[in-house]
């Protein structure tokens, strides 16, 4: 196919899937500007392959809102280093997808510019926040998108929309043009309809950065050499991450998933990760304090929609501005954050909650440390949810990560793998590996989809 | 009673860098506004800091010439407030691990002879308002 037709198409699909809502900003000019860019030279490693990119990711032409108010109508003059590299190596910018305002949420349902539809059954949530490019890429729409996570929010959806969803070693791939929500949690991600597509896309945007000092000092990771098998490996399988209340259908999935592991030769251990009921408190609390202070700078002075005229004094922008710009669960965190920090109560949550990462982190090097190369677990307690489900209680939405939020904690690489259905509905595997070894984690992931058909029903 | 004066100096002082403390833009005054910027020390969203090299190493020279021990390991946080010049809402400074600590500087004072001040600490952080 030529990359005009592949321009043409794209954007065919991209008109096709509107009732999505999963798309802010995409046009047919910025299609053909890509389509040219590339034509009449090298196509690269990515061979013209369109990727949509998650709005909290900063690119020229195309704006960048992060699904907020505050933000509307703002055009980056510079890009983010990912987006650079993902275009050098003859990737297309398809178009920019919708998510949970600044990153923060589980369902995509706290958009300033309305919900994502899961592209299954539109009465349901993709996921959160990089719900806009799971879905697009579960639709079919774009082979592969890059999102980010905080505390799951690209493997989280990657199970609901039932396709790949990776998360990097912290530092894996730079953050200089990602919007910074959790600084110390923060990582581009990359979604693709197989393990293949999304090893080669994070391949294309991975590598130290110059711009971005908590980079790893490390070349771009190679496209791994997938397994054929996982004879020799040992695959951890952490107790608390399989509650006796688990959702009937993600266990009978896990229960099949679990077998093809064996069937293809790796060995299976139960193991404890014990500090794991605080990862959900713990991540609350650090998270949000790293956002009180990384959404200081919206203030309406420099940029963002025309501000609010006779105001008495600079308090009173600064309320106008950020009252009206940021939506409640923005301001909630910002909220919690600034109290977390405040003088008085730093030691004891914010304090403790440091202190109760590193052993969340501990948790998992100690296990790694005696023999066991990855780890299997759910993704998610429970496949897509209704919208307006959780929406009421931010307790019960925050509880959607419980599976996925200390792997971020610990900086660790992650990834979900769709590994059948529940009553039509995707549930994911995921696996977990030690610091640094996305490589050796996306070679047996690659194994794994071999064998398992994410279509099919569990039970 | 007597009483003892005891006074306390907190000492600012612009480093003679080529460039900013945190981007590679040219820390010249004179120029028209809007010149010597860029996406970090504008602060706009997605933009990384990245420390000065000659910054840190200007500043461990002062360190040492007053006496203070040097920390290899120092850590920058964010000292975080409102105000139109302040572009992120925060300033990058460095608050409970600074770059040094447990100086002293030794004057001749005409009055009273050889006097020994000391330093309690040294750091440093960019300097808000001016970017």
């Amino acid at each position: 196919m030529s990359l005009r037709a592949l321009g043409a198409e794209t954007a065919a699909r991209l008109r096709a899937a509107e009732s999505l809502n999963a798309v802010l900003h995409w046009s047919e000019a910025h299609l053909e500007h890509e389509v040219a860019r590339l034509e009449g030279g090298p196509l690269g490693p990515l061979a013209g392959m369109p990727v949509a990119v998650k709005d909290n990711i900063v690119t020229l032409d195309l704006p960048t809102t992060c699904a907020s108010r505050i933000l509307e109508g703002y055009v980056s003059p510079y890009e983010a280093t990912a987006i650079r590299r993902l275009r050098a190596a003859g990737g297309m910018v398809a178009a920019k997808t919708n998510l949970d305002e600044f990153a923060m949420g589980s369902s995509t349902e706290h958009s300033a510019f309305g919900r994502v539809h899961h592209p299954l059954d539109p009465a349901l949530v993709p996921g959160g926040s990089s719900g806009g490019s799971g879905a697009l890429v579960a639709a079919g729409v774009v082979p592969a998108a890059l999102g980010s996570e905080t505390g799951g929010s690209v493997r989280q959806p990657a199970a609901f929309c039932g396709v790949v969803g990776v998360k990097p070693s912290y530092g894996r791939v730079s953050r200089f043009g990602l919007v910074a929500f959790g600084s110390s949690l923060d990582c581009i991600s990359v979604f693709g309809r197989t393990v293949s597509d999304a090893a080669r896309v994070l391949s294309a945007i991975s590598g130290e950065d110059a711009r971005d000092a908590t980079t790893l000092a490390e070349p771009p990771m190679p496209v791994p050499e997938p397994r054929a098998d996982l004879k020799g490996l040992t695959i951890g399988l952490p107790k608390e991450y399989f509650p006796q209340d688990l959702d009937p259908g993600v266990r009978a999935g896990m229960d099949r998933a679990i077998a093809r592991i064996r069937d293809l030769g790796a060995r299976t251990v139960e193991v404890s990760l014990p500090h794991s009921p605080y990862a959900v408190p713990t991540y609350y609390i650090l998270a949000p304090a790293e956002a009180s202070a990384n959404l200081a700078r919206y203030d309406g002075v420099r940029y963002g929609p025309p501000r609010p005229g006779g105001l008495p004094d600079v308090r009173a922008l600064y309320q106008a501005t950020r009252g009206n710009g940021f939506g409640p669960e923005v301001r909630r965190r910002i909220l919690i954050g600034t109290y977390v920090l405040s003088a008085g109560y730093y030691e004891a949550y914010y304090g403790k909650a440091q202190r109760m990462r590193a052993r969340i982190a501990d948790d998992f090097s100690q296990v790694f440390a005696r023999g066991v190369d990855l780890l299997f677990t759910p993704t998610t307690p429970t496949p897509a949810f209704r919208a307006g489900e959780k929406t009421e209680d931010p307790v019960q939405m925050y509880l959607a990560d419980i599976f996925v939020c200390a792997v971020s904690l610990a900086g660790l690489p992650g990834m979900s793998l769709p590994i059948g259905r529940s009553g039509g509905l995707p549930i994911g595997g995921q696996l977990i590996a030690p610091y640094g070894a996305d490589g050796p984690m996306l070679a047996a992931a690659a194994a794994l989809e071999r064998v398992l058909d994410g279509t099919e029903e569990v039970r | 009673m007597t009483w003892e004066t005891v006074i306390g100096l907190e000492v600012h002082v612009q480093l003679g860098t080529r460039t900013k403390m945190f981007c590679g833009c040219a820390a010249l005054y004179g120029e028209d506004p809007n010149t010597n910027v860029c996406p970090v020390c504008l602060g706009l969203p997605g933009a990384l800091p990245v420390p000065n090299a000659e910054a840190i190493t200007l500043g461990t020279r002062a360190a040492l010439a007053l006496n203070c021990t040097v920390h290899p390991v120092s850590v920058f946080a964010r000292k975080n407030y409102f105000y139109p010049d302040l572009p992120k809402g925060y300033q990058i400074s460095q608050f409970d691990r600074p770059l040094a600590t447990g100086g002293r500087l030794v004057i001749e004072s005409p009055e009273r002879g050889r006097l020994e001040v000391g330093i309690t600490r040294l750091h440093l952080e960019e300097d808000a308002g001016k970017s």
